[in-house]
């Protein structure tokens, strides 16, 4: 085993994790001798949620340790755009009605930080007052997107076989030796159960048949650049999408020829989408060979179908909503099992009292990122995205430009949370 | 009950329970790990519904694709519950554990900077032992797209890290 494998074995965190055996007999027992252990695991399931999220209420200084430590994560670096589905994207907050605890004093143990009252600083205001939320196209069907795609990609041949019943499709030539190269499409499988957003990869034929040996760097000679990009152009115009390349970064790679290499060098050139003129965090990226020829690419696959005019939120809403703490499953309501709804009233106690640091908000802008309503239509949200005074992205969150008038997440009746756009 | 079905069902447990369970408390993070049960038996409820639909050569790493999804709706419950309860001091998007446990910091940095996708087949096949076929029908891709991603993303890391293959 190389060196190499060796630290990557070496780093699973199953080693550094303890576990509690699992009695597998009688979990074969209540599987196979009826439905019941399907609502029993998932019920319990649920019900610990519900009842953390009770306690959740009342240490919410727990809960905003660990999700500051979660994001000292994600501003590791990373090597350029890369393409971010919703699951890879930054949580946001959604414009929900709120209980007030801003500015409230909390618990100030030692392992937590306190709270801090989000302000307007001297001139932020909203760049716009009202803009368009767009709707995307629901895909539904892996096989045609990933034929369509095929198409504009040059790739010939018969659709091959995916081994899977999930909502995944591959065109691929059948006839490794002479085909064109491979088109897969997904289509995830959040939302209603037939529809998602899709994503592409293409790779084309012999591309496997390669290995780096470094280094990767970041830049680009100008010919190459101008090069590669009028292939991306070409092959975005033929997508027909909306969405605009932005942001192009690069990682060039020297690579390692084999008995069946198609480079030497392989040229990355990384996108983030954006509409309109506002940033999304979704990407596509295209990799060329020394000659020009496409060799891989991978991306999000979103189509917008029509766009509706909303007003966005005002400045000091927005920030009442960032100061505001909310409670429950997914509102600041609960829900109860035979439908009533209870008001909760959660009250919190200081132990000792520490005063809350105020962070000024200084610049907003404003991006889009795709979810999947409850009804099952994918649409394009815009979010709010503060700075501080320097510049530096504010440790606010994404925070939805609708109001909860338009855009709200709550809990149903059932366990789920359901995600509602109200156009105006 | 099909006894031949059951016996298929608890061989596939047998076999493979402490590697479905593994594969969980790997990326359980933030989920408690007492959590792992739970997950582990919702994986197989739906492995036992639909185990007429598969074939041998495919029961195992399509169980890993179940736990993977399984695993992800768990977790987007989770984020939205959190982002209701404490909407303030957020957030990253939800990291797997494999983002955040990773001992060794050279690794760690060099898989942080891989893709998502990159660094699931990497981790599929050095920690779960899945061979690029397994990866192919765990991730519902072709054989051969598992390979070429398997390679690129053990080159790619191997390149970040800084070691000639």
């Amino acid at each position: 085993m190389s060196d190499f494998e060796s630290q990557l074995r070496a780093a699973d965190p199953l080693h550094s994790l303890e576990s509690t055996p699992i009695d597998f007999n009688a979990m074969k027992g209540r599987v196979t001798s009826q439905t019941r252990g399907a609502t029993t695991a998932s019920l319990r399931r649920q019900l610990k949620l519900l009842s953390f999220a009770t306690v959740a209420i009342l240490v919410t200084t727990v809960t905003w340790v660990s999700l500051t430590s979660d994001n000292a994560v994600f501003h590791s670096p990373r090597l350029g755009a890369r393409t971010t589905l919703k699951d890879d994207g930054p949580s946001v907050v959604y414009g929900t009605s709120a209980i007030a605890f801003g500015g409230v004093t909390k618990t100030d143990g030692s392992a937590f930080a306190p709270a801090p009252v989000f302000a307007a600083g001297a001139g932020l205001s909203a760049p716009v007052t009202s803009g368009s939320v767009y709707k995307l196209n629901a895909f539904n069907d892996a096989t045609s997107e990933a034929q369509h795609l095929a198409t504009i990609f040059g790739v010939t041949g018969t659709m091959a076989p995916v081994p899977t019943t999930a909502f995944a499709a591959e065109y691929q030539a059948g006839d490794m030796g002479s085909s064109t190269g491979s088109m897969q499409y997904f289509i995830g499988s959040q939302g209603s159960p037939n529809t998602g957003f899709g994503t592409f990869q293409y790779i084309a034929d012999g591309e496997e048949n390669w290995s780096f040996n470094g280094p990767i760097t970041s830049t680009v000679d100008r010919a190459t650049a101008a090069r590669d990009l009028r292939a991306v152009r070409t092959l975005w115009s033929a997508l027909d999408t909306r969405f605009t390349l932005a942001t192009p970064t690069w990682m060039v790679m020297q690579l390692t020829p084999q008995s069946n290499a198609l480079t030497a060098t392989e040229a990355q050139v990384n996108f983030m989408l954006s509409i309109d003129g506002y940033r999304t965090l979704q990407g596509v990226q295209f990799s060329f060979d020394d000659t020009g020829k496409l060799v891989y690419a991978e991306g999000v696959n979103l189509s917008i179908i029509g766009s509706v005019t909303f007003p966005f939120q005002s400045m000091a809403a927005t920030i009442d909503l960032l100061n505001a703490q909310q409670s429950g499953d997914c509102s600041p309501t609960f829900v109860a099992a035979g439908g009533e709804t209870l008001t909760s009233t959660p009250t919190i106690t200081p132990t000792t009292t520490a005063p809350p640091i105020t962070e000024a908000l200084a610049g907003v802008s404003i991006l889009y990122q795709p979810e999947m309503m409850s009804n099952g239509e994918p649409w394009l949200v815009p979010f709010y995205q503060f700075t501080e005074s320097d510049g530096t992205q504010s440790e606010a969150p994404l925070i939805s430009a609708l109001g909860p008038a338009y855009f709200s997440v709550k809990k149903s009746a059932g366990t789920s949370c359901t995600m509602t756009l109200t156009q105006p | 009950m099909d006894q031949s079905r059951e016996q298929r069902f608890e061989a596939l447990v047998d076999v493979h329970g402490d590697d479905i369970a593994n594969y969980l408390r790997r990326r359980c993070f933030p989920l408690p790990q007492a959590d792992v049960g739970d997950l582990v038996e919702e994986t197989l409820i739906i492995v036992w519904r639909r185990l007429d639909e598969l074939s041998e050569g495919a029961l195992f790493p399509w169980t890993m694709g179940v736990a993977r999804n399984v695993l992800r709706n768990a977790k987007r419950s989770s984020r939205r519950r959190i982002h209701y309860e404490s909407s303030v001091r957020v957030q990253g998007a939800v990291a797997p554990a494999e983002e955040i446990v990773v001992a060794y910091e050279s690794i760690r940095t060099a898989l942080m900077a891989l893709g998502h996708r990159e660094r699931e087949v990497l981790t599929l096949h050095f920690w779960d032992g899945l061979t690029a076929e397994e990866i192919g029908v765990s991730l519902s891709i072709s054989s051969r797209a598992a390979a070429v991603a398997l390679s690129r993303a053990q080159q790619h890391l191997r390149a970040l890290m800084g070691q000639e293959s």
